[in-house]
């Protein structure tokens, strides 16, 4: 049960709620999922989880995290800035306002946030492997910066309030990033979500970042270093030939969305495209 | 806490705990439109509110999150009686039908239109990318928004809405059903709107095993938890057996379950039942019955089933009440008293001891002979998956005393058989139940059955305390009624020419734990698909085997869409072997006006069947049109040379519901001013059948049709009907309104004569409500006047009962276009035309709209939907979005319904059926779509990329 519902001005008083065992709340559509105010659950031993005992949620809407603004070559983006928003915001680089249209529902776009996106950590999260490849960074309340990939790595990564990203518009941005999810239906669960950043100099790939998820990594989106290695500092290879290295680099596992192999295979095809739809934007 | 927020331009403050669901704190402000349609899982989009101007699900929300926002809803938009411009365009454009969400869909398109002033499709498809509705198929939306921006360049523009039949005035053409108003402005009409303050909730203690006895079950922790009311178990129910299957009494389906049992068949079965003062209470009560079980092996497919060894999932005793086999006593003397008992009211072929539910098998012609004859024979096996009728609004019920009275407020397709089994098991006169079929937000065969309400009725008449009971999403998936999956075995045989010379069909179907529909449905997907094709030789045999899956019964298309993509797919293969064109295939051998079709006296469904002859039958017209639109003899190819384009064609039928075994009744009467009102017993489960008797009625009186008030399903005010399934409804129930309206004018016309002083052959009725003599007239309000006097005869109340032994099969072809993704395995389903006969459309666009939401349904169906169970039976897909049902954005690229114009010789004014028929075309158009893209057959549900690129070699 919930026990308190704190509304913080400041992101040093949401600090002082989390030290204490709160659980910071954003759009509300990854922690209020699946909780009934009128508990509807069927009772069956095993089955779906209730929800978690004796919470406190910190929400975030009173430290008014909303916005995009220009710092150098940087777009910096409130953390409280929904998925529509960006979507909506001409201003954004198109790979980032694409992946936050990947939410296919318009209600959960209203309401879902990017910072929300980053720190619910799911594996098929729309935002991660785009941010990832882009490079982006997170600022933390308390100062700390760390890139995407960092954050991820601590368990409890802290307050995310800001999240910066390359301006694609800056006169120094001389790559290119894309992203691509795949699912069986529209609102299905995504078999692959993924986002590539690619520099080349001439046909040469000079600065590759890959990173997936859907299962490719793990259970949480990440890099997809090795393959980053094997194909930086050489001509883009064929299709077949990519979807070959792809394939042995990602490490789905079976679920109810497919086999290993399928989802495998999947990642390697889309994959494949966007890194030639990067080379091909270059070119 | 306090929370203030605005709410549709008020501010308000409302005390609330920190975790209450913002769609919950809404309902408890009085607003009954934000309604809860998935469990707070943000996908269907019932719960749709603007919040600060922006559309939110509010069951994502806690309560304290709304503080110092603006919150609207559906109300906002009227102001009083008068709807938004939006609302209206969608009553007029025929987008409602079961109209749960439909105040959600308004306020998205409300949304949309303040930021778009003229919209495009892809405006609309992203404005209602976060609603799931699967009544209408989404294309009347887009219709909604296309005559609102026209109508505000010119007033008053009127939808463009086929019509037919220029000499009716109301029959045939767009009128918007009575009670869409109240479902688009969010009125209370479903029965959660019914619960009064003092209700009792009823939750169930689930199984988790498959396969069980219990060995012990403790209540006693819970029954002392204070709050709780009563406690239920297999200890303290009635010893009464019954079938779940709302079919007519005596039905085909054997008694083999009791309100809870000993015994537990399927993840999900009754454990035990808590009735207590507040959800909470119920819910935690649950967790304190302490239950032993004596786990059983699980027995999860028809191969199982039938293993020499296999466990046998209904072991306790036979009982016949008629036509009892020799071999009874001995076939049950192994029986096990434990397992309870398995009764029937006649043969359906089963054998519990071999875990069959029921089995038939029979024929026409000679096979042998058939065969014989063939040049070509194709033989394989289809197999269609377990799928789930996912209405929106979930099974509920609300039971209460009335006196001695029991008071059922239920959400059902079958109002009269809940009447009769509810008295049944509780064992009290049916007139001592009421049922009130209130309006139902989404049925598609699973309110057929009576899956919640008895148990609540007995709830309430131990306790007498009310008690509501609504399923969660997760037990519609695992305590419902879900289609059956089947395997079926076709082998077609043809001379060189393309004549068919011999059909055989062999199904297997997986029941479930409990006989509800086991041999109607299975029987159903023959008699539903061979008798499309003009053969001499057909042979069929069906077996349905008894399982541990989760329960099966109906679900719109009952067995026909499993027979259709078998004997289709089958047709498409055979063609392909006889290097002929599919379209001329099917042309050449399809059934036609006055075709003798001799199986049909094979398939009786539970009794002797009869021999019919095809009546009005507008396939010709179908098939012809349909090649038209989808421009059959040109190529497609993509530009991208890993995408293939083919074409498919198939077709399709249904029945009118079930002649010789069903009957509809309604009663009309004229009140004090001339006006009448129908009592009719048909029930509307959102499809327009009040409206479509409404027509009939108005159509015969020549009468505007304002002047007819129709009351359905309620059985204290309504007489008897069948229910809302097999397609019956405008055929049976719009028929008994047509005959109790023709009695009505007979009445009419002997009263007149009377007092016009005229034989009644000088006589008429005319428009508006007038009987014309040579020498005088007399209105109707006058003869209700002079009826309804001191010296009158009495009113006018005329009777009418519908019972036929014809059969009006409504026919239909489904052409579609797809594009095979040769690396990823995704089908896009590029064109979509589905070119249906349903004799007259008394409601045209909502017999349209049944089409569309049919046709996207049965895509789903086809390429996204699955009940994936793991081996020890649990369902691991419990939500809508893990299960698959198909949104606005799987529509067809191009995607086109037509109605073919056919008049039928025995429906009121020559209406056939439409609904379920619709569903019966995409998996069988699709795979022959498929194979014709890339040479692959796809013979197995769902058609996944996974299982594409597998038969693509590419996996």
């Amino acid at each position: 049960m919930l026990s308190n519902f704190y509304r913080p001005k400041t992101a040093e008083e949401a600090l002082k709620y989390m030290e204490i065992g709160g659980t910071f709340l954003a759009g509300g559509t990854e922690i209020n999922r699946g909780v009934s105010g009128d508990g509807s659950f069927p009772g069956i031993p095993g089955g779906r989880a209730e929800p978690e005992a004796d919470r406190d949620l910190i929400y975030l809407e009173g430290l008014g995290l909303k916005g995009v603004r220009r710092e150098g070559d940087s777009l910096i983006i409130g953390a409280c800035s929904s998925l529509q928003e960006l979507a909506d915001n001409p201003g954004l680089p198109g790979w980032l306002r694409k992946a936050s249209g990947f939410i296919p529902s318009r209600n959960i776009r209203n309401m879902a946030t990017i910072g929300g996106n980053i720190a619910a950590r799911r594996s098929n999260s729309v935002t991660l492997p785009g941010l990832m490849a882009a490079g982006g960074r997170l600022y933390l309340a308390g100062g700390t910066i760390m890139t995407v990939e960092d954050y991820l790595k601590v368990p409890d990564g802290g307050l995310i309030l800001e999240v910066e990203i390359p301006d694609d518009a800056a006169p120094g941005y001389k790559g290119v990033c894309r992203t691509v999810k795949e699912s069986r239906s529209r609102l299905a669960f995504p078999v692959v979500t993924a986002g590539v950043y690619m520099e080349c100099d001439g046909l040469t790939v000079k600065k590759l970042r890959i990173a997936a998820g859907c299962g490719c990594t793990g259970d949480l989106p990440g890099r997809l270093g090795s393959l980053e290695e094997k194909l930086t500092g050489r001509p883009l290879a064929g299709r077949e030939e990519l979807i070959e290295v792809i394939e042995a680099a990602v490490l789905p596992s079976s679920d109810i969305h497919g086999s290993a192999a399928y989802r495998s295979r999947v990642n390697g095809v889309k994959i494949a495209d966007l890194l030639i739809e990067c080379r091909e934007a270059l070119l | 806490m306090k929370v203030k927020f605005t709410l549709n331009g008020k501010e308000i403050s409302i005390e609330a705990s920190a975790a209450e669901n913002g769609r919950h704190l809404l309902q408890r402000a009085g607003i009954p439109s934000v309604r809860n349609s998935d469990d707070s899982y943000g996908f269907a989009g019932s719960d749709t509110i603007l919040l600060d101007g922006k559309t939110v699900g509010a069951g994502l929300l806690l309560a304290p999150m709304l503080e110092g926002r603006d919150v609207k809803t559906v109300e906002s938009l009227s102001r009083g009686r008068q709807i938004s411009e939006i609302q209206q365009a969608m009553m007029d454009a025929g987008c409602i039908q079961s109209g749960y969400n439909s105040p959600a869909a308004a306020l998205m398109l409300y949304d949309l239109l303040e930021r778009v002033s003229e919209p495009l499709k892809e405006d609309v498809v992203d404005a209602l990318s976060g609603l799931f509705n699967r009544a209408t198929g989404y294309m009347q939306f887009f219709d909604a928004v296309d005559l609102l921006v026209k109508r505000r360049k010119a007033p008053g523009y009127k939808a463009p809405i086929p019509e037919y039949r220029d000499k009716l005035k109301v029959v045939g053409k767009a009128a918007p059903k009575a009670d869409v108003r109240r479902m688009v402005a969010g009125e209370r009409v479903y029965v959660e709107d019914r619960v009064d303050p003092e209700a009792c909730f009823l939750k169930i203690l689930r199984s988790p095993h498959a396969h069980a006895k219990i060995f012990s079950i403790d209540t006693s922790e819970a029954l002392a938890m204070e709050g709780v009311v009563e406690v239920f178990t297999h200890k303290n129910v009635p010893d009464v057996y019954y079938s779940q299957a709302g079919q007519g009494y005596p039905e085909p389906s054997p008694y083999d379950r009791k309100l809870i049992g000993a015994k537990v068949r399927h993840v999900g079965d009754r454990v035990a039942a808590v009735v207590a003062e507040t959800e909470e209470a119920a819910v935690k009560a649950l967790k304190l019955i302490q239950v032993e079980y004596e786990v059983l092996p699980p027995v999860m497919t028809v191969e199982a089933a039938a293993a020499e060894d296999a466990p046998l999932i209904q072991g306790g005793l036979q009982v016949f009440e008629a036509g009892a086999p020799d071999d009874l006593e001995e076939m049950n003397r192994a029986s096990d008293p434990s397992e309870g008992k398995v009764i029937y009211q006649f043969p359906i072929g089963g054998n519990p001891r071999k875990n069959i539910a029921a089995s038939i098998d029979g024929g026409v012609g000679n096979m042998e002979k058939g065969f014989a004859e063939a040049d070509v024979i194709v033989e394989q096996e289809y197999e269609t998956s377990q799928i789930q009728c996912t209405p929106l609004e979930r099974h509920t019920v609300y039971t209460r005393l009335e006196g001695e009275r029991l008071i059922i407020h239920a959400s059902t397709q079958v109002p009269y058989h809940l009447r009769r089994i509810t008295a049944t098991i509780l064992g009290i006169p049916e007139s001592q139940v009421r049922v009130i079929k209130e309006r139902v937000g989404g049925g598609y065969g699973s309110k057929q059955d009576i899956l919640l309400e008895e148990l609540c009725a007995y709830a309430t008449w131990i306790t007498g305390r009310p008690v509501f009971q609504q399923y969660s999403r997760e037990e519609e998936f695992i305590a419902c009624s879900t289609r059956k999956p089947m395997k079926i075995r076709v082998k077609a045989g043809a001379r060189k020419d393309g004549k068919l010379t011999a059909v055989s069909m062999s199904v297997r179907a997986s029941q479930g734990p409990y006989g509800a529909h086991a041999l109607t449905v299975p029987m159903n997907g023959v008699s539903k698909s061979l008798p499309l094709f003009d053969c001499e030789n057909f042979h069929f045999d069906v077996t349905t085997y008894y399982t541990n899956i989760p329960p099966t019964g109906a679900y719109q298309g009952y067995g026909a869409p499993k027979g259709s993509f078998a004997i289709q797919s089958a047709m498409g293969e055979l063609a392909v072997q006889l290097g002929m064109d599919p379209w001329e295939f099917i042309h050449k051998n399809m059934v036609r006006k006055g075709t003798v079709l001799e199986i049909m006296k094979c398939l009786g469904e539970g009794r002797e069947g009869a021999v019919a002859v095809v009546g009005s039958c507008g396939l010709e017209g179908a098939m012809d049109r349909g090649r038209e639109l989808i421009e059959w003899d040109r190529k497609e190819r993509s530009e991208d040379p890993d995408v293939k384009i083919g074409k498919g064609v198939c077709i399709i039928q249904q029945g009118s519901g079930l002649p010789g075994l069903d009957q509809g009744n309604a009663v009309l009467k004229m009140l004090g001013d001339g006006t009448f009102v129908l009592h009719s017993g048909g029930a509307d489960l959102g499809t327009g059948l009040d409206t479509v008797c409404t027509k009939i009625v108005a159509e015969k009186l020549n009468i505007d049709p304002g002047l007819v008030h129709v009351i359905s399903g309620d059985t204290d005010i309504a007489p008897f009907d069948k229910g809302a399934y097999a397609s019956s409804g405008t055929f049976f129930s719009g028929g008994a309104a047509l005959r109790a309206s023709e009695r009505m004018v007979e009445r009419i016309l002997e009263e007149a004569a009377k007092i016009l002083e005229e034989p009644l052959s000088d006589l008429s009725i005319e428009s508006p409500g007038i009987v014309k003599g040579k020498r005088g007239e007399i209105s109707y309000r006058k003869l209700a006047w002079h009826t309804q006097g001191g010296e009158g005869s009495g009113q006018i109340i005329a009777p009418g009962a519908f019972t036929t032994n014809e059969s009006s099969i409504p026919y239909g072809a489904h052409f579609c276009q797809v594009s095979v993704n040769t690396r990823t395995g995704r089908i896009n389903v590029d064109k979509y035309f589905a070119l249906q006969d349903c004799g007259t459309p008394i409601n045209p666009e909502y017999a349209l709209g049944q089409i569309y939401g049919g046709v996207l349904k049965s895509i789903g169906h086809t390429l996204y939907e699955e009940m994936i169970l793991d081996e020890k039976g649990r369902c691991l897909t419990t939500d809508l979005r893990s299960y698959g049902v198909p949104t606005i954005g799987d529509l067809p690229d191009e995607f086109y319904c037509e109605l073919v114009d056919v008049e039928d010789e025995f429906g009121p004014y020559g209406a056939k059926s439409v609904s379920e028929i619709s569903v019966n075309g995409a998996a069988p158009v699709i795979a022959n779509a498929v194979y014709d893209a890339v040479g692959v057959r796809m013979r197995s549900w769902p058609f996944s990329p996974e299982r594409v690129l597998t038969a693509l070699g590419k996996l």
